[in-house]
């Protein structure tokens, strides 16, 4: 079994980045031969990735059993950087254009070995304010990411709220839950 | 009314048609317009590590692409969103310009965690979409343009902010006359009565 990880935070000594450390940590040590794909780290382009660097990662994702992203969520949704990586290497081939309508052939295709598909992400605000915005990256992932994956594919919400004013031992016991969590599912 | 226009549609699709009838129409109303074209110069999609680093410090926008946004925004009346959705619902590239534009200090203030309005100047929001989904699709995946740039924006403008949502759907040329004539007449209906 491989798994995906893919990670998208700019800052290298920000939460989220030991989120991934947890994450890839306790994917190894279950012998789920994790696979790190820090977006940043990458130089990765939102908008105009080059052909090669979208097939190299397209390659990655078809041969991966289960996929992780690790995200902070700004503004209710996934920063640019993660949805310009799914628009162009998992929607790639799929994308709707003016006057042909949207297929999903491709992207069925490229997730068609996934056994779960998990989110974990980071919130500033609180789960209140964050019911109150809409949670559209939940949405996202849960109405259209989701529907593309096999019918037997799990989705995992792993969230942490309040980031703001979190203490050190809530982030440590969120790192617990991660481990605790994708242990179950590994 | 002192309007900022975000156009994020790609003026090589359809020959910027979108935008040109956006722009006809507020240039046909007595609006004083402001616009970011984040297709033009080097506007960079992604939030940049220098960017996040200086976004709790109290002086953000560091960057020369997004340094000129903060009082533009903030001095704002109506914020005009203008896309074609894309499968995630909105362009990254619309999605960057909101999550490097709307930092504390500008768009929002945050004091012991708390949230606080930062565009209270700002009583229309107003999305402008094309979409090449069915209206039934773009609800059933819950339409994240719609959700972030009219509900979640929602926390950090006026109070009273009056918010309209302007879309076009299915955009097959067989389908298409009788509503892109009602997207038309929608479109000048609110943004000449903003």
């Amino acid at each position: 079994m491989s798994t995906l990880v893919v990670l998208c935070h700019p800052v290298p000594e920000s939460f989220v980045a030991a989120v991934a450390t947890q994450v890839v940590e306790t994917l190894d040590d279950a012998g789920a031969e994790p696979r790190l794909l820090d977006l940043y780290a990458e130089g990765f382009s939102p908008a105009a990735a080059h052909a090669s660097v979208i097939e190299t990662h397209a390659e990655q994702l078809r041969a991966a059993e289960a996929l992780v992203v690790i995200y902070p969520t700004w503004w209710s949704g996934l920063p640019a950087m993660l949805a310009g990586w799914l628009e162009q290497v998992v929607a790639a081939n799929s994308t709707p254009r003016p006057g042909r309508p949207e297929t999903t052939a491709a992207s069925r295709e490229l997730l068609a070995n996934l056994r779960y598909v998990a989110a974990v992400t980071t919130h500033g605000s609180s789960k209140l304010v964050n019911a109150v915005q809409g949670e559209a990256g939940l949405h996202f992932l849960r109405h259209s990411l989701h529907p593309l994956c096999p019918a037997n594919c799990r989705l995992r919400w792993l969230a942490f709220y309040d980031s703001d004013r979190s203490s050190m031992a809530d982030r440590r016991a969120f790192l617990a839950r991660i481990d605790r969590r994708l242990r179950r599912l590994a | 009314m002192r309007v900022l226009l975000v156009l994020a549609d790609d003026p090589d699709v359809d020959d910027g048609g979108l935008r040109r009838a956006v722009e006809a129409a507020l240039a046909s109303a007595d609006h004083d317009i402001d616009v970011i074209d984040l297709h033009e110069g080097d506007f960079h999609p992604a939030m940049t590590t220098a960017g996040r680093r200086a976004y709790h410090s109290g002086k953000p926008l560091v960057e020369p692409d997004t340094a000129g946004f903060g009082p533009r925004v903030s001095s704002a009346e109506a914020l005009i969103f203008v896309y074609r959705a894309t499968w995630t619902g909105m362009p990254p590239r619309l999605k960057g310009f909101v999550d490097r534009t709307f930092v504390p200090g500008v768009g929002f203030h945050l004091r012991d965690g708390k949230l606080h309005r930062g565009l209270i100047g700002v009583r229309r929001l107003v999305a402008i979409a094309i979409h090449e989904r069915s209206r039934s699709d773009v609800l059933r995946s819950r339409d994240y343009g719609r959700r972030i740039l009219l509900r979640t924006m929602r926390l950090i403008v006026n109070r009273r902010c009056r918010r309209r949502y302007v879309a076009l759907y299915d955009t097959r040329p067989e389908r298409a006359a009788a509503a892109r004539r009602r997207f038309a007449a929608k479109l000048d209906r609110v943004l000449v009565g903003l």
